[in-house]
């Protein structure tokens, strides 16, 4: 089926970002490891596995349209060099990817493709919700101070 | 933050080589080695150009990749 191709543009732009989010996830999590964080690195593992079901998805969506998949572009992947730079770096990227939803939402409305609107919703909520626990352990970080936070994710 | 995976490079080196007079992304790459194997940081280092007054930003990103001929 012949999808808009700005939404097809849209679907790979949102690929790239769920590609570099896998392996910011991914370092992050290893390098939470080695710090002996390991509660830390089990959510960032998590996090990096719940990025591939996006990149699962977007990959499926955008050759329903019959477009082509660019699985070779990546943005910056940011690594923080201490645990605190490293989790405000993931939560900038989280805040840029809700951002680049609710365009993506507006691309869709816009062509008009009510299908892939629809598709893409259920991964902005996602977004948002992982926006949402980060504001609150930055909260907290701000709260109990760095050691009491990083003692949490030990 | 590690802008340069490939040779190692934060930030803080880049822009302490913009700080002693690098003014592009190849004076940077001579003086701290970032950007000058894959490639894939220069726009950040661009960026980071940017931030410091005086360096214009450049338009387009050039790769330091060597294609191979058609």
């Amino acid at each position: 089926m012949q999808g808009n191709a700005q939404v097809i543009e849209f679907l790979n732009e949102a690929l790239t970002a769920e590609l570099t989010a896998i392996n910011q996830y991914f370092i992050a999590s290893k390098m939470a490891d080695n710090w002996g964080l390991k509660a830390l690195a089990k959510d960032y593992y998590d996090e990096s596995v719940a990025e591939m079901k996006h990149a699962d998805i977007l990959i499926e969506r955008i050759l329903l349209l019959d477009g082509t998949p660019n699985m070779q572009r990546l943005f910056n992947v940011q690594v923080g060099e201490d645990p605190i730079e490293q989790f405000r770096l993931n939560f900038e990227m989280e805040k840029a990817a809700v951002e680049r939803y609710r365009r993506g939402v507006q691309v869709c409305a816009d062509a008009p493709d009510p299908g892939t609107r629809a598709f893409l919703e259920p991964i902005l909520l996602e977004e948002e919700h992982h926006v949402d626990e980060a504001e609150s352990e930055l909260d907290l970080l701000a709260r109990i101070g760095e050691q009491h936070w990083l003692a949490r994710w030990a | 933050m590690l802008v340069c995976h490939c040779k190692v490079v934060t930030d803080r080196q880049i822009r302490a080589a913009i700080d002693a007079g690098a003014r592009d992304e190849f004076d940077v790459a001579a003086a701290c080695g970032a950007g000058s194997d894959c490639g894939g940081c220069i726009p950040t280092v661009q960026q980071l150009l940017g931030e410091c007054a005086g360096c214009p930003v450049a338009g387009v990103a050039r790769s330091t990749l060597t294609l191979p001929a058609a």
